[in-house]
């Protein structure tokens, strides 16, 4: 590097860095290539530097392709910036907040800058990340407001049913919790994952690490991954200011077809009273009979489900000088939903600030205040009771308006005062969250002398989360309809306190040790203790029936729960380079934890990754290839004990139907602690290939990698009879592999118009290899299903991650030991029986998957001028999913194919010796054409009892996002002498679907655990949302 | 370099004195190590009621004192329910119970340690009437994660020895915890009780063997004069959370979560179709119809009509005798104790005393009842009921027993043994056993998964070693 310190006479260069929209760009760095000297431009985009013809000034910001140019004699020096899609981020921020330049990473991660994490508006930090990162698997859980979504990196990396296989989230190197706790009532209702209190527009960027070499250093909490959220600092310069709106509509983007043909009643016989909601006859038979049935019959899931809107505002301001930066920004986001009576509302304020308080010594600090809450529905309630509401009423009409009854409950059998109506039920059952979060850190900084530098962080994440779930008694009123979830109405009180606090101190220290060599090396120290509080109280049957307090209820049980655990851990690394195109790293880590019995709680885990960019060593590469690199990892991850209390036994007094009057019953632990529990440990190796062809205009990364998870933690479940349920103990390995492709591409690129394309592909295998001896298999989840076809998902050693199994049809084999007793085979004629109806098998097979095969994302970016376009397509293949609101739907004759139902037919199918059927049958209830009493019917007697007819492919085809943005053009912008770049843009999330899934959106699931193979009536519906988004900068 | 070595050792040094200090949190807050025998002695008595009431809400389909209303309903056609909440509700409490004796035996609490014996007995003896062999010599002390299952003969040899032991326990003189009065939800510690009720539970399970070679009436009749004289020595759970769990069925069912309708076989057995005699306890057990009659639901049919509008069928009602709040939930009962007596008294062929019993088994159920002193001998009185000593069968004994201890599991017990022969007692609508009685429960998904190499091979018509 050549060294151009020479002191000519002072001369200065300023001048001015815009973009290629002419936009004044704040804070780029301009700096003198081979010195330390530099500056950064200020808000309206201007810089000073002593510098001298002969310099080379490099101009560089995040987002941009950096430019260098050489001084001449003017001493004004203008530059213009382009935007740099392909070259993102050419330093990223890795584990523990290093900074490393892209290229010595010997694994893969991926950037997203904060455009593309706003592109589209969206309220939780998880959504956001959807369709952008190969590998992850990111799931909504359901539309309904401050819902959590979940996201999986390179798949599912535990036995463990409740086992946590998200990964870490940290902030400004800070891990926070992204806990999404269930207790106190909120099961079925959309907890909110705790990440969703992150403030999008505070975000600079996001980058993935996907696990393996690059979570080495976090240790046990980044088993699964990390997503590193770097915030936005103050810059030196003019302060600037943000202020954006939006605002936006939400519709529920898919419901299951209904029938509208058949009305309420029994067998055929009409009865406007009847518990059955359309097992009745036709809508002209009906009418003929009672004058007040309506003409059509209403469809329930468009009555029930409204539009929901949602609005966010937010303001920043910041700026700073050359030895300080500040950033304070305030936001309020509030959402009402698609189901009546839910709502979320989130504010937050952050500030943070950073001092160099000398030359060698710097300050960091920031605080997020976060306050989120809303009222939340229980979703399978609410989907149950629509099924069982009978068309022919309103259920937008859920009170009486007046008269004595006013204000309770319609019901759809008013005459008897009966008929749950789902929408009051949300108006009186409710469920209100409260959460008031604190995120804030403190980090030193110090640099004694070139080469060193020593950082110390102190991170604190606590929050209190108040939960109240009520419902107010029956008031006694003669006819008065009660919902049943209200009982005699109750309040249960929950508080939860939580609170993760971290220490870090890490040392590093770089040193080129001749022209070829660099070398680094870093030592730390990392602390971390989460300590979690819950108390709940409940109170039930009111005297009063609308003062809802716990003084009003005369039976009171409570709860509490307390857990703490700790974490120490050290680590190390050492990176060398040569020649800044060949590079090594090796890291350490060794952890101690309180979860793992005490004499054996120290584990220790290395990893080592190359990096080789080979285009450096070639001496004639082809005019196309610009970069190219070859990665490769070996990593080995431990993890402790997710869970507390895990290596002794406690007897508790929670034995069930207890407290009895003042009498506390006492039980022995369901789960039988391990003594000699071991920590877990991962092997991954990871191979990838990055490429930058045709100028920077085409960037492709691929990798490939396996993971074996060993001596899995997990609550094997045990025979009862044993004397415990589960035993807690090491057993089994997991493994993943797969392929991840990330393309970029720049198609066409003029001065006025260009066009950007991304796609990225993952697949991932994902297999049980072992699971101690002795037991067959694990139970991980279940969803219920009418006379005995309720699915579950199970793992079997030797089989995937994600089969759902039932019971189906029994399959004809000649020659029964043809039978695979586990497999389905679909393939196989149905018997018939006797009666003419298909037989049932109640040996549980497997009959599906909920892994998709793979998962691809096409975006598409164009802009002219100053407008711009993007929209993407997600496609997510070969998986399925068990649809119980089809089996509820079935079970009452609302499902459009029970429109048959009094044709007669002959199954297709063979007779229990092979032969082909031929015996009609009546499809429908009662007698039958034939004098036969066919009893309840085919939907109910057959097919509502078979799982496999509700096990559907949920493969989609979706348009994710659309977003149309236009910016005023600098002209305009001039004449306001305050504002410096104003941007409208619309949006549309989720306009197009395309699914042979025939429930809701197949992407939203029942639970928020690993069981995600069902979305039938537990789940919310998905969205399709519309946005405009306005932003100002001054 | 300097600066760098000394943070190291100050980090070093921090570290190996602190580290272990901090990271000794992982002592559970919420529970403790030893658990109070009283803590202990609490659950144990409730929950072997509770799992009386458990078995019994799916036995009574079988034994048709329930009905479902909806047609072809699993449980009612016979089909293979999965009992896995059943099993491991009943070697839970097992579990709970071994602890408590081997906590009272450190302190030579004999009498905790007999009652620990007689519930153990109790639970086991619900668990081999339905399910014939099971764990018991490998299980509740985690000695293993797959125990063996022992054949039904040996837990019923097991059974005894529990009970003979427990006798000998609770008539020792207490050295350690004496039983205390308000954890013990059965007999509130009285020790007396506690012997009698042993007692009782022997003439049980010896009279089970009432179809095979070994049966003994005369020792059933020796363990049944040490057993209860009245209604008062019952041993039943009377105290509840909220309410006794058939109350719990009734209320959800006045809320249409349907449940606890009765069947036809038990309404007609007191409304005088089947006997020709109203049994006055039926209005004590439930309300009647709008029009005045009561009428039941035939088991596998479902309900007639559709349901709502005007009540078609009788079920358990709120204010009934069985499904009140404060209703007792009993585990065996001073009636119970008069059929056993009945019944080996007749087989013995002493005719007067069966008579004698039987009668004293009848009345004592209608006190219990509450019905008044003028019905109960009305009834008593009728030709259908007092046949006389000499004219008294076994199909008499049955017939009353089967509504003395309604809702009963110990009722799926008499009907196997008596080869379900109760007057006008069919196989339900829809049955899938080919006309074929069921004859014990399946194994549950539980084992199936955890513990599939030690089951044995058996269907739901595969008799019990009593049933044979």
């Amino acid at each position: 590097m050549l060294c151009t310190c020479g002191f000519a006479y002072a001369q200065s260069v300023s001048g001015k860095v815009t973009d290629e929209q002419k936009m004044p760009l704040p804070g780029v760095n301009v700096t003198i290539k081979g010195t330390s000297t530099g500056t950064i431009t200020s808000a309206d985009g201007t810089y000073t530097v002593p510098a001298k013809k002969g310099d080379m000034l490099e101009f560089s910001f995040i987002g941009m392709q950096p430019r260098t140019v050489s001084v001449g004699n003017a001493t004004i020096l203008n530059a213009t910036l382009s935007e740099d899609v392909l070259n993102l981020n050419e330093v990223v921020v890795t584990a523990l907040g290093i900074q490393r330049e892209k290229r010595s990473l010997g694994y893969a991660t991926q950037e997203l800058d904060s455009k593309q994490i706003l592109d589209v508006p969206r309220s939780n930090i998880v959504t956001a990340l959807q369709g952008k990162v190969a590998g992850a698997q990111i799931s909504s859980q359901g539309g309904a407001p401050g819902q959590g979504a979940r996201i999986i990196i390179r798949g599912i990396n535990s036995l463990s049913p409740g086992a946590n296989n998200e990964p870490l989230f940290i902030v400004d190197g800070v891990p926070i919790s992204n806990d999404s706790f269930t207790a106190g009532g909120s099961s079925g209702r959309g907890a909110t994952n705790r990440a969703a209190d992150i403030n999008l527009e505070d975000v600079e960027s996001i980058n993935v690490l996907k696990g393996g070499a690059a979570t080495a250093l976090y240790g046990v909490r980044a088993a699964n991954g990390a997503i590193i959220v770097t915030t936005k600092k103050g810059k030196n310069g003019k302060a600037v200011f943000n202020l954006s709106t939006t605002y936006g509509v939400d519709e529920v983007n898919k419901t299951p077809e209904v029938q509208n043909v058949y009305t309420q009643g029994y067998a055929g016989v009409y009865d406007k009273n009847s518990f059955w909601p359309t097992w009745g006859p036709t809508v002209a038979e009906a009418r003929k009979l009672d004058p007040d049935h309506p003409a059509a019959l209403f469809d329930n899931f468009k009555q029930a489900y409204k539009t929901g809107t949602q609005s966010n505002i937010h303001f920043d301001a910041s700026g700073g000088n050359e030895k300080t930066g500040f950033y304070s920004s305030v936001s309020r986001f509030a959402q009402e939903g698609v189901v009546p009576f839910t709502d979320f509302e989130r504010i937050s304020a952050k500030i943070n600030g950073n001092i160099n308080l000398s030359d060698k010594f710097s300050v960091m600090a920031s605080a997020n205040f976060i306050n989120s809450g809303g009222n939340r529905v229980d979703a399978s309630d609410f989907n149950t009771r629509l099924v069982y509401w009978a068309p022919q009423k309103d259920v937008a009409d859920f009170e009486y308006s007046e008269g004595a009854l006013a204000g309770t409950m319609k019901p759809y059998r008013p005459e008897i005062s009966t008929g749950n109506n789902p929408i009051y039920g949300n108006k009186t059952n409710k469920f209100i969250d409260n959460v008031n979060r604190l995120i804030g850190n403190v980090g030193f900084n110090y640099k004694p002398f070139a080469g060193l530098d020593v950082t110390y962080r102190f991170g604190l994440d606590t929050y209190n989360d108040s939960r109240r779930a009520s419902a107010p008694g029956p008031r006694g009123i003669e006819g008065e309809a009660i919902y049943e979830n209200n009982g005699l109405g109750f309040i249960e009180e929950t508080r939860i306190n939580s609170r993760d606090v971290t220490s870090n101190l890490v040392i590093s220290y770089t040193k080129a040790l001749n022209d070829d060599f660099d070398l680094t090396l870093r030592a730390g120290v990392d602390a971390f203790e989460r300590s979690y509080d819950r108390v709940s109280t409940r109170g039930e049957n009111f005297e009063v029936w609308d003062f809802i307090h716990l003084s009003n209820a005369s039976l009171i049980t409570t709860s509490q729960l307390i857990s703490k655990r700790r974490l120490v851990g050290v680590y190390g690394e050492f990176g060398l380079s040569f020649r800044d195109l060949l590079f090594l790293t090796i890291t350490d880590r060794n952890d101690w934890s309180s979860t793992l019995p005490k004499g054996n709680n120290s584990f220790n885990y290395p990893s080592v990754n190359v990096g080789y960019v080979f285009t450096d060593m070639i001496e004639n590469r082809p005019s196309w290839l610009d970069y190219g690199k070859f990665r490769a990892s070996y990593a080995q991850i431990g993890k402790d004990a997710i869970g507390t209390y895990l290596t002794s036994d406690v007897y508790r007094a929670t034995a069930s139907g207890f407290p009895i009057g003042d009498v506390t019953g006492w039980t022995r632990p369901s789960n039988k602690a391990d003594l000699n529990l071991l920590n877990e440990s991962t092997q991954a190796i990871e191979f990838g290939f990055e490429f930058k062809l045709f100028k920077n205009r085409v960037g492709l990364d691929l990798a490939w990698y396996q993971s074996n998870a060993r001596n899995q933690i997990l609550g094997v479940p045990i025979s009862a009879a044993s004397g415990y349920d589960r035993y807690t103990t090491n057993a089994g390995e997991i493994q993943n592999s797969g392929l991840e492709v990330l393309l970029n591409a720049t198609i066409i690129e003029t001065p006025d118009f260009r066009w950007n394309a991304t796609a990225n592909f993952s697949n991932n295998r994902n297999k049980v290899v072992s699971i101690k001896e002795g037991i067959e298999s694990i139970f991980i989840g279940g969803d219920y299903g009418y006379a005995g076809s309720s699915a579950s998902q199970v793992l079997y050693p030797g089989y995937a991650y994600g089969n759902i199994l039932g019971t189906s049809y029994k399959r004809y084999y000649a020659n029964p030991d043809d039978e695979n007793p586990l497999i389905l085979d679909k393939s196989r004629p149905v018997v018939i029986g006797e009666n003419g109806f298909p037989v049932r098998s109640n040996t549980q097979k497997i009959i599906g998957n909920s892994i998709p095969k793979f998962m691809l994302n096409i975006g598409n970016q164009f802009s002219y001028k100053n407008v711009s376009l993007g929209f993407n397509f997600d496609f997510r293949q070969g998986f399925q999913k068990f649809n119980s609101l089809d089996n509820f739907h079935s079970a009452f004759g609302i499902s459009k194919y029970t429109e048959n139902r009094n044709e007669t037919i002959v199954f297709e199918g063979v007779t229990a010796d092979g032969q082909p059927n031929t015996k009609e049958v009546f499809l429908g209830q009662g007698t039958g054409p034939d004098g036969k009493n066919y009893g309840a019917g085919f939907y109910r007697n057959v097919y509502r009892g078979v799982t496999e007819n509700f096990v559907e492919d949920a493969s989609w085809v979706r348009l994710q996002s659309v977003n149309l943005s236009y910016s005023l053009p600098a002209s305009i912008l001039a004449k306001t002498s305050v504002l410096n770049r104003a941007t409208l843009s619309l949006t549309g999330t989720n306009l197009w679907l395309m699914t042979p899934y025939s429930g809701f959106d197949p992407e939203v699931s029942v639970s928020s655990g690993n069981d995600d193979g069902f979305a039938g009536r537990g789940a919310y519906p998905g969205l399709r949302s519309y946005a405009a988004t306005l932003r100002l900068t001054f | 370099m300097k600066i760098t070595k000394y943070i190291l050792m100050l980090s070093v040094g921090l570290f190996l004195s602190s580290c272990e200090d901090y990271l000794d949190v992982n002592v559970n807050p919420n529970g403790a190590t030893r658990p109070p025998l009283r803590g202990l002695l609490a659950n144990a008595t409730y929950n072997t009621g509770d799992n009386v009431y458990t078995l019994g809400s799916t036995t009574s389909f079988y034994t048709q004192y329930l009905a479902s209303p909806n047609q072809a309903s699993p449980v009612d056609v016979y089909d293979r329910v999965s009992t896995s909440g059943t099993w491991g509700s009943l070697y839970d409490i097992m579990g709970d119970i071994y602890d408590m004796k081997r906590f009272a035996s450190e302190s030579n609490s004999f009498h905790y340690m007999g009652v620990a014996n007689v519930l153990l007995a109790i639970n086991l003896g619900m668990v081999a009437d339905s399910y014939g062999d099971a764990p018991y010599s490998e299980a509740l002390d985690f000695q293993t994660i797959v125990p063996k299952y022992d054949s039904q003969e040996q837990l019923y040899g097991v059974i005894q020895t529990l009970l003979d032991e427990g006798i000998v326990n609770l008539n020792r003189a207490n050295e350690g915890e004496p039983l205390p009065r308000a954890n013990d939800f059965i007999h509130e510690g009285n020790v007396k009780a506690w012997v009698k009720t042993a007692y009782l539970l022997k003439a049980r399970y010896l009279n089970h063997l009432s179809k095979t070679a070994s049966y003994d009436a005369s020792a059933v009749l020796a363990a049944v004069s040490q057993a209860y004289t009245s209604n008062a020595d019952d041993a039943q759970i009377t105290q509840f959370q909220q309410r006794n769990p058939w109350a719990q069925v009734a209320l959800n069912n006045a809320n249409l979560f349907l449940g606890g309708w009765i069947s036809e076989q038990f309404i007609d057995a007191l409304n005088g179709k089947t006997f020709g005699v109203v049994d006055p306890r039926l209005s004590k057990i439930t309300n009647p119809l709008p029009s005045g009659n009561f009428v039941g639901t035939a088991n596998g049919a479902g309900r007639t009509g559709d349901g709502a509008g005007a009540q078609t069928a009788v079920y358990l009602t709120t204010n009934g005798f069985y499904s009140s709040t404060n209703s007792p939930l009993i585990i065996a009962s001073y009636s119970e104790s008069k059929f056993i007596e009945a019944e080996a008294a007749f087989r013995t062929g002493n005719k007067d005393r069966a008579y004698t019993a039987y009668l004293e088994g009848i009345g004592s159920n209608h006190d219990k009842v509450g019905v008044a002193a003028a019905d109960k001998a009305t009834f008593a009185s009728s030709t259908a009921i007092a046949v006389g000593a000499d004219k008294l069968t076994l199909q008499n004994i049955f017939d009353q027993k089967y509504v003395a201890i309604f809702l009963h599991p110990e009722a799926w017990v008499d009907a196997r043994r008596f080869d379900y022969k109760y007057k006008d007692f069919t196989v339900p609508e829809n049955s899938l056993l080919d006309g074929q009685f069921i004859r014990r429960l399946d194994y549950p998904d539980t084992e199936r998964t955890r513990n599939s190499g030690n089951i044995p091979n058996v269907t739901l018509t595969t008799p019990l070693f009593w049933d044979k």
